[in-house]
């Protein structure tokens, strides 16, 4: 659990997560919605255990979000 | 009896109104609690001192309110601290909550070879009318009131001060001038030095109220509270039913409709009606904060040295302003003292401005983390807090996040020789010293000298050196204490005056001049070169 792992996603898999995590946000709404991502990210650092890890893939999504403009 | 009562202190006509032009020691700008801990570390010592202060009476309200162990620990050396534990309100925990939800506990660190507590609330003023009556009784000590610095002139000789009192103004010199004068200082501007740094945003309205209530005393700290929702509100209690509540204001808030005492009271009111205080209450004194990071480059300029908030200004959360002053005091106070006994070079005096601007620097580091958390200046801090106090609530791994890191001691960097490998615990070079409950009565900080200590173990005579007059000895030789300090019968630990670690050895030498040498040594290398780059 502790080490990313780009093959731990089976097929499927990240169509589960885009729906769920959607709905999620939906749930959440336009009040909630950054809070939200905010504990998921904290939560998904929990369990990575990895500072660097944690903080190239908020660069790697500050990155592509930067592209986009 | 509830409102504090300020005592009006007499202005005394000094002789310099009649032509006395004799040259003081030390001259003190500032009657505060800085700038009489720094007089009455030099009386210890027997260095006399002159303290300007423009007031006549001591602080209005509450203002600093909470004095951490350090504090007791230098006041204790001064002969202050048995008055504050008989007035104040020691405590050593911490409850902090988002919304109504429990989702921090604060527990500082406490045990039996403590002699005060983490914390002891009291009001400043009465700290200072503490302080005062210790002054009044000192010989070496001459406190004016009602003389204000106005303007300060000085070469490599000596400093020379313009001061306005009721009966005319005249000029004072001294070999030294320690600048306590506050935020507003008038050395610090006369010199044309500024602060710099940060200040945050976020603004706060602090009030002292009077109530009954037995909640016990410990600090609380409430997030987006519903008597208060979006902001943060702390609350302390003070003797005599006094309780501090400080609550932040939003953005849009108006400073001048916010500090009306009718909007006051109706903001408290709120907040007592949801933590189910019912008692009536009065609101006895309330001011506007603002958090700063500020500093001078230098807290030495000349013959004039910087202290307190004339020098810093820090964020209020993590209670350092004052208790960093008083450590101020205490550091210029035993070096001014040794270099005008002849004890060290004027050299001494350049640690001064490195070791308390680092101490600073930490605080900046320490209360800007603890600013940002209780007032977030962005969106973004904005966001990752509520997150941050949302998990909180089942989640441990967010909470040192709330944690509102409370002042600790500084640790001064000391040459690396200093240090002895053979340790592997007990304080360090620039560490303070650990206090002991001594299995004979008492506390180690009791014992410890106006000038250098040595601690002895029980396997080493202490040494004969009449020639270091200065220099005191004890011996600890229970096993508990060589445990706390990592030793062996034959260690020794070198204590600064001002109680921090100036050198240690795991195995002292076999001889009484090869020991008496290395102290020598180690006291040279503390005073020549406090300085550690």
């Amino acid at each position: 659990m502790n080490k990313p792992n780009i093959d731990g996603l089976a097929d499927g898999d990240i169509d589960a997560i885009f729906e769920t995590l959607a709905t999620a946000l939906d749930d959440a709404g336009p009040d909630q919605e950054a809070v939200f991502l905010a504990k998921l990210v904290l939560l998904m650092a929990r369990d990575l255990g990895d500072l660097d890890h944690v903080t190239k893939l908020i660069d790697e999504a500050r990155g592509s979000y930067g592209s986009k403009k | 009896m509830s409102a504090q009562v300020r005592p009006v202190f007499p202005f005394k006509r000094p002789a310099e109104l009649d032509g006395d032009s004799a040259t003081h020691p030390v001259l003190i700008a500032g009657g505060g609690p800085v700038g009489l801990t720094t007089a009455l570390e030099l009386a210890k010592r027997g260095v006399p001192s002159v303290v300007l202060e423009a007031d006549a009476t001591v602080a209005e309200g509450s203002r600093a309110v909470c004095f951490s162990r350090r504090t007791l620990e230098i006041i204790d050396g001064l002969g202050a601290a048995t008055a504050v534990m008989d007035h104040g309100l020691p405590w050593v925990h911490g409850t902090s909550y988002y919304q109504d939800r429990e989702v921090y506990r604060l527990s500082m660190p406490h045990g039996e070879n403590e002699k005060f507590y983490p914390m002891v609330n009291l009001q400043q003023y009465t700290l200072e009318e503490i302080l005062i009556d210790l002054v009044n009784r000192h010989p070496l000590i001459d406190l004016r009131w009602q003389s204000k610095v106005t303007g300060i002139t000085q070469d490599e000789q000596i400093v020379s001060v313009a001061v306005e009192t009721p009966q005319g103004t005249y000029d004072i010199k001294g070999d030294w001038l320690v600048a306590a004068d506050g935020a507003r200082s008038t050395i610090r501007k006369q010199l044309g030095l500024s602060l710099k740094g940060q200040s945050y945003e976020g603004r706060y309205l602090i009030a002292d109220i009077h109530m009954e209530s037995d909640y016990p005393t410990e600090r609380r700290a409430w997030f987006d509270p519903p008597s208060n929702p979006g902001a943060t509100i702390l609350m302390h209690k003070q003797p005599g039913n006094i309780w501090r509540i400080d609550y932040q204001l939003r953005d849009d808030d108006d400073e001048i409709a916010e500090l009306d005492p009718k909007r006051i009271t109706d903001r408290i009111t709120e907040h007592l009606d949801f933590i189910e205080e019912r008692a009536a209450w009065t609101l006895e004194w309330s001011s506007l904060y603002k958090a700063h990071c500020l500093c001078l480059d230098d807290y030495r300029h000349g013959r004039c040295f910087f202290a307190g908030d004339a020098a810093h200004l820090v964020p209020i959360f993590g209670v350092r302003g004052l208790n960093s002053g008083i450590a101020d005091a205490n550091n210029i106070g035993w070096k001014l003292a040794a270099i005008i006994k002849g004890v060290a070079p004027d050299a001494l005096l350049d640690s001064y401005s490195p070791e308390r601007r680092a101490a600073t620097l930490d605080i900046f580091d320490q209360a800007g983390k603890s600013t940002i958390f209780m007032t977030p200046p962005s969106r973004g801090y904005e966001i990752l807090r509520q997150a941050a106090l949302e998990l909180a609530v089942d989640q441990a791994f967010t909470r040192p996040l709330i944690n509102p890191r409370q002042s600790t001691p500084y640790f001064y960097a000391t040459p690396e020789d200093a240090d002895d490998p053979e340790f592997t615990a007990g304080p360090r070079p620039g560490d303070l010293f650990t206090n002991r409950h001594l299995p004979t009565g008492g506390f180690l900080s009791d014992k410890l000298g106006p000038g250098f200590t040595l601690l002895l173990f029980g396997g080493v005579m202490p040494p004969d050196l009449p020639n270091l007059p200065d220099l005191t000895t004890i011996t600890l030789s229970d096993p508990q204490s060589r445990v706390l300090y990592d030793a062996e019968k034959d260690s020794g630990y070198l204590l600064r005056p001002d109680g921090h670690v100036a050198a240690r050895r795991k195995h002292l030498p076999k001889t009484t001049a090869a020991i008496d040498d290395y102290i020598r040594h180690a006291i040279e290398r503390a005073i020549f070169k406090g300085i550690e780059k």
